[in-house]
């Protein structure tokens, strides 16, 4: 054992001089985790931070014009770009908006035709589209945006309804085009036309209402209409103090498992470097001639490997509870970082035998991270990738070790749930050893 | 030069040694004991098999076929055989980014040592090494002659019976390699059984008691140094310009091209010395007495050079 650690001491020597390596153990994983937690933080509490800056380019300039853009700013996810040249005409402010999506200066521009406060938030009526251009490499903000566009719709037919006497001229108007209008057959002419003269009444019943709300002051009776009630829900395991406060849970409890993977990785390719480094500065020879085993080289590399990879782990940890992160279970979390830490060692062991030179090693050793990191979700959320992305990322240590990790800081795992990750993480570990064995025993005969 | 001691009992037993690495046989039926005390000095060109031989005789890798026995026993026997050994490879095998003592400490702690016994072990390799005012500077900052005396430094620091010091000169400026070849007859000095392996003759000369010469690995004669060349350096060839010519030419070994005479003999002192006698006056006079060039030259057709 003692053989081994003198190795493992050497190891971690070596690597302190190893500054691009430093960097990548402790300085990228830290940057990453930071990155990733801004990100998080953008995305947390149902979207409320996310900003879309958009333009709207109103032709309409009417009151209910007014109101759709007011609704808009009321969203809170989305930021108006005030007109270049208020000046300009429509087509020319239109034509800005365009240029600057194109530019990618601007997400979208929503555009409001003439026409479009009169039959706006009236259900049955059909009005002038809504134009809506958005940035074609953004799909996803598209998606957003029309959802909040249709809620500001929503709420101008809240508005329609709180004003029932601007609603009953047209209800009048819509039921006398229906009666004159010849191409209806007369059975569904009854059915709208009664349907008409009902909303009429119930809009008359609505005024009449308003108006004792008004005068008594209740206003908490008043009828509110509401397209769709949405509550978030934190679906994290609550930990005593939100149990006490109620607060969401921190953010940096999602980005940092990601940020951990990559120091891990980190590790992993650093590592993997100074066994070849040995080979190709003749210090391996050195070793294969003194009275140790070569099972001893091996364990040395691989504990120098694990005893960083714990390091780097503790320091985000500490890291990440500095700045808000707040594990569910520490015991869990350290079966979870041992475990990960045996597997980086696996994967280390395997990194440093597919190349003869340092060159070989790094480059393949991080270009094997990218890909891990890409399917195990530490670049790209998982929750994003398609279908079939995800059910490869299940072939990512990545994946397991994110896991394994989000079990115990946020997930709530049991014991039990967390068996298998680790297990998973574990098996991994031990095939990379016994291949990276082999192949060195190959390599080196 | 010192005798090897023939009565000593050899420490290493080199029988019928082959290895191949695909289809080149890089030694091929090598066989040779080294004995206790001698330095034994493996002499061939670049691509001969010494590094390979020396390679296998350590356990860095494993022959083909052939047994190798250090003092009696198999080197895969066990870390007590490779305990009695230190070797010097030919590239250099240091950690760059540590100090000179913290290599040293390193490969000694590998051989188990530890306590005030090792740290006086550490002084010494870096005084052999004329390193001990450097002994913290990282060898990533060293030169070349530095490095090469490290690197035998670290192959001593365990204090071995059996050195291997494979070609320690290559790439050292003159004064260290002075300073090698003096340290290496310290240790002769001694007692410690070296094997040098070199492509250079004149450092086979002056520091092996016996030579072993090998090419395209195998092991073509292993004598002595006076013993390889009575056996296989021929004449001495005998270059002069007299100052006249002889009144009798009969009495001259070869055929005058002028003034210029040019003859080989077993014996060109003695041959000089009656010509001197009979009256034959020199210009210049010039004796080449046969080497291990010409020895290899004698087995192999081509020059150790080439």
């Amino acid at each position: 054992m003692r053989t081994i650690w003198l190795m493992a001491l050497k190891d971690l020597k070596i690597v302190r001089h190893d500054k691009v390596g430093l960097f990548f153990i402790i300085g990228f994983p830290v940057l990453m985790g930071v990155l990733f937690g801004a990100i998080s933080s953008s995305f947390s509490s149902g979207g409320d931070n996310v900003q879309l800056e958009i333009a709207v380019v109103d032709a309409d300039r009417s009151d209910m014009s007014r109101r759709f853009i007011e609704s808009l700013k009321n969203s809170g996810s989305v930021t108006l770009r005030p007109p270049t040249d208020p000046a300009a005409s429509i087509e020319s402010q239109r034509d800005q908006v365009i240029n600057d999506i194109r530019r990618g200066k601007l997400l979208a521009f929503v555009g409001l035709p003439q026409g479009f406060g009169e039959t706006a938030g009236i259900m049955w009526m059909e009005g002038p589209a809504i134009e809506l251009g958005v940035d074609p490499s953004r799909s996803a903000e598209s998606g957003m945006l029309q959802g909040i566009i249709m809620q500001a719709m929503g709420e101008l037919i809240a508005d329609r309804f709180a004003d029932p006497k601007s609603m009953q001229p047209m209800i009048a108007q819509s039921r006398k085009d229906i009666l004159e209008n010849d191409d209806i057959n007369p059975a569904t002419k009854a059915i709208l036309s009664g349907f008409m003269g009902t909303l009429d009444t119930f809009m008359g019943s609505l005024d009449e209402l308003n108006a004792d709300l008004d005068e008594s002051g209740a206003d908490s009776n008043r009828p509110k209409m509401q397209l769709a009630n949405i509550q978030t829900v934190d679906v994290t395991a609550p930990t005593k103090e939100n149990e006490l406060t109620s607060r969401i849970r921190s953010t940096w409890d999602i980005s940092f498992p990601s940020a951990i993977l990559w120091g891990v990785l980190g590790c992993a390719a650093t590592f993997a470097v100074t066994m070849v480094r040995e080979r190709s500065q003749g210090t391996f020879y050195r070793l294969r001639v003194a009275p140790i085993s070569r099972a001893q080289i091996v364990a040395g590399k691989g504990l120098a490997c694990f005893i960083a990879v714990i390091c780097v782990n503790v320091m985000m940890v500490a890291l990440g509870y500095a700045l808000g992160m707040r594990p569910n279970s520490f015991i869990f979390l350290a079966l979870a970082i041992a475990s990960l830490a045996f597997c980086v060692v696996g994967i280390m062991m395997l990194m440093s035998v597919i190349g003869r030179s340092e060159e070989a090693v790094s480059g393949a050793s991080w270009g094997a991270n990218v890909v891990m990191a890409m399917f195990g979700g530490g670049m790209i959320p998982l929750a994003f990738m398609p279908p079939f992305m995800k059910s490869i990322s299940h072939f990512s240590p990545m994946s397991w070790g994110v896991l394994a990790l989000e079990g115990a800081i946020w997930r709530g795992f049991s014991l039990t749930e967390m068996l298998l990750p680790c297990a998973v993480l574990i098996a991994i570990g031990a095939a990379g050893i016994g291949a990276g064995v082999m192949i060195l025993n190959r390599a080196t005969d | 030069m010192a005798e090897p001691t023939p009565r000593a009992p050899h420490i290493i037993r080199v029988h019928q040694l082959t290895k191949s690495f695909g289809s080149l046989r890089a030694v091929n039926d090598v066989t040779f004991d080294v004995h206790r005390g001698e330095t034994f000095g493996l002499l061939g060109p670049n691509g001969a098999g010494k590094s390979t031989t020396i390679s296998i005789i350590v356990g860095a890798i494993e022959g083909d076929g052939g047994q190798v026995e250090i003092d009696g026993r198999d080197i895969r026997n066990g870390a007590s055989v490779r305990r009695l050994i230190g070797i010097a490879p030919q590239s250099l095998a240091l950690y760059d980014v540590l100090s000179a003592e913290r290599n040293l400490v390193f490969f000694g702690s590998l051989y188990g040592l530890s306590g005030a016994q090792f740290n006086e072990r550490v002084d010494w390799a870096l005084k052999f090494a004329q390193l001990e005012d450097r002994r913290r500077d990282l060898v990533k900052t060293f030169s070349g002659g530095m490095k090469r005396r490290l690197n035998m430094a670290c192959a001593l620091v365990h204090d071995p019976q059996i050195i291997l010091l494979d070609e320690p000169t290559v790439g050292v400026d003159p004064q260290s390699r002075n300073h090698i070849f003096e340290c290496i007859e310290r240790l002769k000095d001694d007692g410690r059984t070296i094997i040098y392996t070199t492509h250079y003759m004149e450092e086979a000369q002056r520091l092996c008691d016996r030579i072993a010469i090998m090419d395209h690995g195998k092991l073509l004669a292993l004598d002595t140094l006076d013993g390889l060349l009575g056996e296989f350096g021929g004449a001495a060839v005998v270059t002069a310009d007299l100052v006249r010519p002889p009144t009798d030419a009969s009495m001259l070994p070869a055929a005058l091209d002028g003034l210029h005479l040019r003859f080989e003999s077993k014996q060109p002192l003695e041959e000089v010395s009656r010509l001197a006698t009979g009256g034959i006056a020199f210009a210049t006079l010039n004796v080449a007495k046969p080497d291990l060039e010409s020895v290899f030259l004698s087995l192999t057709g081509r020059s150790l050079r080439d």
